[in-house]
């Protein structure tokens, strides 16, 4: 009986701490987007929205995205929506990337920095608070498990 | 609430308890990255909702003023008019936004179509939409104030958790487990030495 409860016990705080782990692994990137669309496509919608990997439709500012056609000019139908910033804890903590060429490009412009086309742009915790600041709903921040 | 796992004392559960560990520091890592993100995109919105509140403040008396002067000038039924002069109505579109898996509510407003014979009327309806744009502007950004509170406290609650509780549990149960391994073998070479050492004495005694 004794034995039971032991086993019972053990399990119950195994089971706890498992799913603890596994809903925060589980949840932790469901805000990225199901499938990213191209800035043009977004601005001829009459109303400019993505869906998020958990179903959630997300509304973008279309302030943002005519602010984002303005700094790419040409190139503006190649940028993908939303402008994904990924956590890079190989470089540190409060780093971030950047690797899409053109998102490097709006995100170089918008900072004052220079960037180099084969590799990721790096970026420090306060400049990605101006970014978010800037491009509130265009931006998402990416959570990287290695 | 004891400071061990209640769990069996063999090797593969430290193995186990170890990899545990390692995904469960990777986890909290991520979570307070998460909570400092969240935590600067509240302190941002509280700014920007300051801001908001000051110029609807300058808005509203604007609109006061113009108002009053519509009034003095043309009477009352001057906003019966401002109503029959619209063609089409403004909308205003109410969705979601996600703010790093945050779900808050979003609205946007949508210009309508109008005719202003009236010269005045156009300060006064241009300043009116401003108003009404700012104001589902604030509502917007306190809404996502009280949403990322909320998951502020929920988070923080996550990473104490994680700080307080399991990983110094699975800490304290890996330690006592390669305590008593490292214990066990001691003795195992304790026991082989005295076997040993009674084998030789039989030896010697033959």
């Amino acid at each position: 009986m004794r034995r039971k409860k032991v086993l019972l016990e053990m399990s119950n705080e195994k089971d706890l701490f498992n799913k603890l782990i596994s809903v925060e692994l589980r949840l932790i990137n469901k805000h990225l987007p199901y499938k990213r669309v191209s800035l043009c496509d977004l601005l001829k919608m009459d109303i400019p929205y993505i869906v998020l990997r958990d179903g959630t439709v997300h509304l973008m500012d279309k302030e943002e995205l005519l602010y984002l056609s303005k700094l790419l000019a040409k190139e503006a139908c190649k940028l993908k929506i939303p402008i994904i910033i990924e956590t890079a804890p190989s470089i540190g903590e409060g780093a971030y990337i950047v690797r899409d060429h053109l998102a490097k490009k709006v995100i170089a412009t918008i900072l004052g920095v220079d960037y180099i086309l084969d590799k990721p742009l790096v970026i420090y915790r306060p400049q990605l608070y101006i970014i978010r600041e800037k491009l509130r709903t265009t931006t998402t921040i990416l959570f990287n498990l290695e | 609430m004891s400071s061990l796992l209640r769990i069996r004392p063999t090797k593969i559960e430290l193995i186990r308890l170890k990899r545990r560990r390692e995904l469960a520091k990777k986890v909290h890592k991520i979570l307070r990255e998460r909570l400092t993100i969240l935590v600067n995109e509240f302190l941002s919105r509280v700014r920007i909702a300051y801001r908001v509140r000051l110029e609807i403040n300058s808005i509203l008396r604007d609109v006061y003023r113009d108002s009053a002067y519509l009034v003095s000038l043309y009477g009352d039924g001057i906003f019966d008019y401002f109503e029959n002069t619209v063609r089409e109505e403004s909308r205003v579109v109410i969705g979601f936004e996600n703010i790093m898996g945050v779900k808050s509510y979003t609205a946007m407003v949508r210009k309508g179509v109008f005719t202003d014979p009236v010269i005045e009327l156009t300060g006064f309806r241009e300043n009116s939409i401003r108003l009404i744009q700012k104001l589902i502007e604030l509502g917007r950004i306190e809404r996502s104030i009280i949403s990322l509170g909320e998951e502020i406290r929920r988070t923080k609650r996550r990473v104490n958790a994680l700080e307080y509780i399991f990983i110094p549990k699975l800490e304290t149960t890996i330690r006592y487990l390669s305590m008593k391994f490292e214990e066990r073998e001691r003795e195992e070479k304790a026991r082989l030495k005295r076997v040993k050492s009674m084998l030789e004495k039989k030896k010697g005694v033959a």
